[in-house]
């Protein structure tokens, strides 16, 4: 896991709306995920996951109750706000448009 | 409110975060157990993998309060906690800026009100007050400032200037008011019916006056009561409105009320009634009508400039109509002064600014010593910005570790401005706030000790919050440059340096340099203050000592004016004959007279006298003040007869003899012995009065007044006269015996300023005493802020030199050698300090020089004073701490790290 790549700056916000969107999750829920769904490529450490999730609950992106899990233990299971789902979209555009063209670059060069 | 819940609610935020984090630990161990690792495995592995709980939370926390508003109140406890970590210096600061801004603002605000502000009249700046220096034939009123002008003058310039958007004429006087059976004495103001028009001062009730009410003469018993005395005297009854009341024994009707706030034209001063200029005559009775008199100047004329027109336009507008009305006088001069016509012709008209009120009284009451009590405050701010950049410097020097040591782990130079920025800012607001309080507090009795014990109530004790702003702002500044110092200082020093060294000596010596030059400033500016309370209290001193001219011991006067319940001459001096030999019979009472004059009042003439075989340097330059006192005046007055005799009641009568003083003689005798000479053509007809005696010169108009030629003559004055008694007892006894004795012969005429010529003579120093009072206090302050600055350093020093200190007292040093180390230090602070002080201060003392008497700037008395008070007090407070260096403990010093 420690070989994992890290995450590129700015990304994890967009990793954690995507996620989010998807339904209630708690932030343990949100490491698994990001790592189940990236198939081990990306690992997110705790020390920037739950940073990030403040920050993203602070600007308003993020909702959080406390709630029960599976197992009835209390979990803080954050949920995305319409704020959020538009910043989703405008991250996720943006995300392409970028990627789109380190893809063409690449592509361009060999 | 949402987002104020992490500001207020930190502990609960507190909680929430542990409780998600410890879910995320433990759903972490029990993912790598259902992995097939024991607890135990688990649990190392994911401390591994979380790096470190605080750490995460530390992170998190960040982000939580990436809020602007939470991130500055976390700076602000965290100042605070790092100023409670320290309380000395913390309350030393805060005492130091709450001094520094209170002394200020209170200052500043006394200062505004007396001098700065303006009238509350419409557009203040445009008001302009008329003054024409030069030679005037005729009777001049209010003469001192050259201020008064004729009604007709008034009349030309009202009706043809074309300057002004409006001209008003105002003289002020005073009288009686009767109402409801009681007399009481009030300031008059006699307007001209645009007065009210001309300010824009809106009425509070009722109406003001128009110009419909300049009429005829006496046709106009109506009345406007200024807002101050309808609330003092009619507890503010709106059924005043309409009523009528007794002005100088005659009935009027109050048609209204000014609006609050308006006091007077004048500065520093307040009229009870006024009244239209047609009711002149109520009010001067000994010199009725004029309406017409080209040359007798009595009227104090005040203008508003037409808006676009500057003032210099507008005195050179007005100064084309002055000529041609003097143009036009000159045809007409009074006789005896026609060889005046081309002095006269010179004169010319100066606008002065009236906006913040005129002046005509010659003296501009406390503007003066204001002006330099604002340049103290503002020392006094000063040295307690420099104190505080003093303190701040050290406490940084003193924490160069901490913050080299934030600066390594990565908070950057701007993390360590923020944190010292909290801290700095979080003083200046306690001083701030202590200051607000401390002006509160002291803002009665200050007002009072600093612009006039009398008249306190005219001025608001309200700190202004401009200037409260002013001094706030200045000692903010130095907190934030004291803040961004150490950013600067960072880059120069190697941070590695500083970690590597034991106490970070190295570092402090420029800082320690740099506030020693701040103290020596401040021990400069301490000179100038205590040296300009000491040249004041050698000038209290001189003036307490002054020889007046009379025995000012025993001696009483009150002064009563008959003629305002609208007696005659004759029934006036009636009067004044009954209180006269009443007030004699009183045991204790030695002698009694009564003169027009009263000391430290005006009332005296000033005649053009002719003195055969004098001839005058310049035409109509032989001017005398003119005295008129009943027989018994030499006496009573205590005047120190020199040649001839006192007046008799045979001089009463036909007026044929004076006595003239000391002045006089040398003036108008060359010296010779008088007695029995003649002088001329003494003006209201009288003529060939014979010399019978000479006194000493009288300083008529109190400690500090020249000399000056004058005759008494035997006349009793049928208007407003003084009193003088002479006591054989202390005269304080007699105060009320004599009040009694002449308001029973008054019959409802106001007896006033009754009391002991004494105490009315110091009373007239009370500027100079507030002036060393208040310089004393100054200078005790800045002494004291000194101190504590010496003190720092020094301590400083002894704190960066300890283990140097346990060296030299461990190879056998003894104390005194320790003691010695430091008072080289504080030896050279303190003269540095006193060699730039005391010749600067000689340089100021020079701003101060026309208040002084008697005493040189350069009184080595005061100078001396000042700079043996200070030595000593900082010699004090530098030697303190080099003591304490003595009690070091090498043993201990050499082990401390």
């Amino acid at each position: 896991m420690q070989a994992a790549s890290s995450l590129l700056q700015g990304t994890l916000d967009l990793l954690i709306l995507k996620i989010v969107a998807l339904g209630p999750i708690h932030g343990y829920g949100i490491a698994h995920r990001i790592q189940q769904i990236s198939r081990e490529a990306l690992a997110v450490q705790q020390g920037s996951l739950y940073p990030a999730l403040y920050r993203l609950e602070e600007r308003g992106y993020l909702q959080a109750q406390w709630r029960e899990t599976e197992q009835g233990r209390m979990a803080k299971f954050y949920t995305v706000t319409k704020k959020g789902a538009r910043q989703l979209e405008a991250e996720r555009a943006q995300w392409e448009r970028v990627a789109g063209a380190i893809q063409l670059i690449l592509q361009q060069a060999e | 409110m949402h987002w104020l819940r992490p500001l207020f609610r930190r502990s609960a935020v507190e909680r929430e975060m542990d409780a998600e984090l410890r879910f995320h630990f433990e759903q972490l161990i029990e993912s790598l157990m259902a992995q097939g690792a024991t607890r135990g495995q688990a649990i190392r592995q994911a401390r591994i993998q979380f790096g470190g709980m605080g750490q995460v939370k530390d992170d998190a926390r960040e982000a939580r309060l990436a809020g602007r508003l939470e991130r500055i109140a976390r700076g602000l406890r965290m100042a605070a906690r790092s100023l409670a970590r320290s309380p000395g210096f913390t309350a030393v600061a805060v005492t130091t800026l709450a001094l520094g801004i209170g002394a200020n603002t209170l200052i500043f605000s006394a200062l505004d009100q007396a001098i700065l502000r303006n009238l509350p009249v419409q557009d203040p700046a445009r008001l302009v007050a008329f003054r024409s220096l030069g030679t005037n034939p005729g009777m001049d009123r209010n003469s001192g400032r050259k201020m008064s002008f004729s009604y007709p003058k008034y009349l030309d310039f009202r009706e043809r200037a074309e300057v002004f958007a409006g001209v008003l004429a105002r003289y002020s006087t005073d009288g009686s008011l009767l109402y409801n059976g009681a007399t009481e004495m009030i300031d008059v103001e006699l307007v001209s019916g645009n007065y009210f028009d001309v300010l824009g001062v809106k009425p509070a009730g009722g109406r003001l006056f128009t110009p419909d009410d300049d009429g005829n003469p006496m046709d106009h018993p109506v009345a406007v009561l200024s807002y101050s005395y309808w609330q003092r005297r009619f507890g503010g009854d709106r059924g005043m409105v309409g009523r009528k009341v007794t002005i100088n024994g005659m009935a009027m009707t109050v048609i209204g009320v000014s609006a609050q706030g308006f006091q007077d034209v004048e500065r520093g001063q307040s009229e009870d009634v006024r009244v239209p200029l047609a009711m002149k005559d109520l009010f001067t009775p000994m010199w009725p009508g004029g309406f017409k008199n080209r040359f007798w100047a009595w009227l104090n004329i005040i203008a508003r400039v037409k808006p676009g027109i500057s003032r210099e336009q507008a005195e050179a507008g007005a100064n084309v109509l002055y000529h041609q009305i003097l143009e036009d006088e000159s045809k007409n001069l009074p006789k005896g002064a026609e060889n005046l016509r081309d002095e006269f012709l010179k004169r010319r008209l100066d606008l002065l600014p009236a906006g913040g009120g005129i002046s005509t009284n010659g003296q501009d009451s406390s503007a003066p010593f204001l002006i330099e009590l604002s340049a103290m405050a503002g020392i006094v701010l000063l040295i307690a910005c420099v104190n505080l950049a003093g303190l701040l410097m050290a406490r940084t020097a003193a924490r160069q570790r901490e913050l080299a040591i934030r600066m390594a782990l990565g908070a950057g130079r701007f993390g360590v401005v923020r944190l010292l920025l909290g801290e700095n800012l979080l003083l200046a607001a306690a001083g701030g706030t202590l200051a607000v309080l401390l002006a509160a507090a002291l803002g009665k009795p200050a007002m009072v000790l600093l612009l006039s014990e009398d008249a306190p109530s005219l001025y608001s004790t309200t700190p202004d919050l401009r200037i409260l702003l002013f001094a706030l702002g200045a000692t903010l500044l130095t907190a934030v440059a004291m803040s961004l110092a150490p950013a600067f200082e960072a880059r120069r020093t190697q941070l590695a340096d500083i970690l590597k060294s034991e106490t970070g000596a190295s570092v402090g010596r420029a800082q320690v340099r740099f506030r020693k030059a701040l103290v020596i400033a401040q021990v400069a500016f301490c000179v100038w203050l205590l040296m300009t309370a000491g040249l004041f209290a050698r000038t209290l001193a001189n003036l307490r000592a002054v020889d007046l001219g009379f025995e000012r011991r025993n001696l009483i006067t009150f002064g009563i004016d008959p003629t305002i319940i609208g007696l005659k001459p004759a029934d006036s001096i009636a009067v004044c004959r009954r209180i006269e030999s009443t007030v004699a019979a009183i045991p204790g009472v030695n002698s009694v007279s009564f003169s027009n004059f009263g000391v430290l009042k005006s009332g005296m003439n000033i005649q053009q006298i002719k003195v055969p075989g004098y001839v005058p340097p310049r035409p109509g330059d032989a001017m005398a003040g003119e005295l008129s006192v009943t027989p018994g005046h030499v006496r009573a007055a205590g005047l120190h007869l020199l040649a001839g005799r006192e007046f008799a009641d045979s001089d009463l009568g036909a007026i044929k003899t004076a006595i003239v003083n000391q002045s006089f003689v040398k003036r108008f005798f060359h010296g010779e012995n008088p007695v029995g000479r003649k002088m001329n053509d003494v003006g209201a007809g009288l003529d060939n009065l014979e010399v019978i005696g000479v006194v000493r010169d009288q300083k008529f108009w109190g400690q500090r007044d020249e000399a000056q030629p004058a005759f008494y003559i035997p006349n009793e004055f049928p208007a407003a006269v003084s009193f003088y008694v002479r006591t054989t007892l202390p005269p304080e006894n007699l105060l009320d015996t004599i009040r009694k004795g002449a308001e029973r012969q008054a019959a409802g005429i106001p007896v006033t300023r009754l009391g002991t010529v004494e105490k009315a003579l110091d009373l007239n120093l009370s500027a100079e005493k507030q002036m060393m009072r208040l310089a004393g206090l100054f200078g005790l302050l800045a002494t004291l802020l000194a101190a504590i600055g010496l003190y720092g350093v020094i301590a400083y020093t002894v704190a960066r030199r300890t283990r140097e200190i346990g060296i030299r007292m461990a190879l056998g040093a003894g104390r005194a050698a320790v003691v010695r180390m430091f008072l080289r230090d504080v030896a050279i602070i303190i003269a540095a300090g006193l060699a730039i002080g005391v010749p600067t201060g000689f340089g100021m003392a020079h701003f101060v020089r026309e208040q002084l008497y008697n005493v040189k700037a350069g009184d080595p008395w005061a100078l001396g004073g000042a700079a043996i008070a200070i030595g000593a007090i900082t010699l004090v407070a530098g030697l303190l701490p080099a003591r304490k260096a003595t009690k070091i403990d090498p043993a201990a010093a050499l082990r401390w790290d």
